[in-house]
């Protein structure tokens, strides 16, 4: 069976099918239930109450598996970015350290949310900005300095290297929109649409910042292989793990900033709405990293 | 374009660093207009102090071998001087320096070799 029909959680690998087919049959015991719930519990909802239990099982497993580091699809993802082993280890090494960060990082936003806030404050803003908090904290591990003797290679290597135009143009555009809302919060007098538009500009700032850093974060004198993985995952940890979580969780914030404005200016209110929604959209594409369409795909490797 | 630096060695790093930069415009390796990496990147990458790299690059700019353009970046410079490096006699020099560091260890010739090829292919 193609591995790419497989629902993996863990260790335990489940065909996509079955998986599409118990989430259906989970839905219907979901409405069952709904509908019983005024009289007294039937053997079918027995049953569906057992359906429940096994797949709040399974997703638990996943979560703490997904926890542990444990992610069986990053040496896939590898396989189908790079051909050489020693590419691929360095790929992996760095898939699993990234998406973990950022799952740990969304999850740690999503319960600061229900805990912190009690589910008052913007779900979204909670949720995007652990990721892109997990996702600074993947990328600012220190490096030891070496002993002894030691090489390297006199290439240049800058942000504009590795970060895509989209990419750059959405972070211009998402700090720009930051800005606009602070300063009409100025104007109105609305302290809310001050500080959220600030704190969108501030997450912009913050993820460059981390982005120059990776750029010239330390590489020794490497075979031209290795130093096209390594390229490979500074490309993607400044473009995809950094640069796009900033964007949506600078649009979220922007979005909470014009809402604030809604009584003064409701047209910014409607634009803030409809950012949030593309935020969402973003979000969405860039979920695990972006990558794992590759496991859909037979195709050659990015790098040969 | 590989720079290699030894903390344990006599001569200071940041000679070490500018003596390599110097042999390579000698010799054309390093083009007039090309561009070199940041203090920054540079020291990050050799494990040095930022200063130790600073000071390399005022002595170079000193020289007239390289041009520091503040936040545009540092450029070999235009007016260096032409490629007079003799690439034979400098490669004659480091042969000769390892074969004699190879003899020490009591590396025979196929030895000496095969470990030239791996470092070779490892940079």
């Amino acid at each position: 069976m193609r591995q790419s029909r497989l629902v993996r959680f863990g260790t335990v690998h489940i065909p996509r099918r079955s998986f599409v087919a118990g989430c259906a049959v989970l839905a219907a015991g979901a409405v069952g239930i709904v509908r019983s719930a005024d009289g007294p519990i039937s053997p079918g909802g027995y049953l569906v109450a057992a359906v429940l239990a096994l797949v709040a099982l399974v997703t638990g497993l996943n979560l703490l598996f997904q926890l542990a580091g444990v992610d069986p699809q990053a040496p896939e993802i590898a396989e189908r970015l790079a051909a050489e082993e020693d590419q691929q280890r360095l790929l992996t090494r760095w898939l699993e350290r990234a998406r973990w960060a950022r799952f740990v990082g969304g999850l740690a936003g999503v319960l600061a949310w229900g805990l912190a806030t009690r589910m008052n404050g913007n779900f979204w803003v909670w949720g995007f900005g652990g990721i892109a908090a997990g996702a600074l904290a993947a990328e600012l591990h220190h490096f030891r300095r070496p002993s002894g003797p030691r090489t390297a290679r006199l290439d240049v290597r800058t942000v504009d290297n590795y970060l895509w135009g989209l990419t750059a143009r959405h972070m211009l555009g998402a700090a720009a929109a930051g800005l606009v809302i602070a300063v009409l919060g100025i104007a109105v007098g609305e302290r809310h649409a001050v500080w959220a538009g600030a704190a969108a500009a501030g997450v912009v700032g913050a993820a460059h910042l981390a982005q120059r850093r990776v750029a010239s974060r330390p590489r020794p004198a490497l075979p031209d292989r290795l130093r096209a993985a390594d390229d490979l995952a500074r490309e993607l940890a400044i473009d995809r793990n950094l640069g796009w979580p900033s964007v949506y969780t600078a649009l979220s914030l922007v979005a909470v900033g014009s809402t604030a404005l809604s009584e003064e200016l409701l047209a910014v209110a409607l634009v803030g709405m409809a950012l949030q929604f593309y935020a969402i959209g973003l979000w969405w594409r860039n979920r695990r990293l972006g990558l794992d369409w590759l496991l859909h795909e037979r195709r050659d490797p990015v790098l040969a | 374009m590989i720079l290699s630096v030894d903390p344990g060695r006599a001569l200071p790093v940041y000679e070490q660093v500018r003596e390599q930069i110097r042999r390579m415009v000698a010799a054309g390796t390093l083009a007039p207009g090309t561009r070199l990496p940041t203090i920054r990147q540079l020291a990050a990458d050799l494990g040095l102090a930022k200063g130790t790299i600073e000071r390399a690059y005022e002595l170079l700019e000193g020289d007239d071998v390289i041009e520091r353009h503040g936040r545009n970046g540092t450029y070999v410079s235009t007016t260096a001087l032409a490629p007079t490096a003799d690439v034979a006699a400098d490669l004659a020099v480091a042969a000769e320096q390892f074969v004699v560091a190879a003899r020490q260890v009591g590396a025979d010739e196929a030895e000496a070799v095969a470990a030239l090829r791996l470092a070779w292919r490892s940079l």
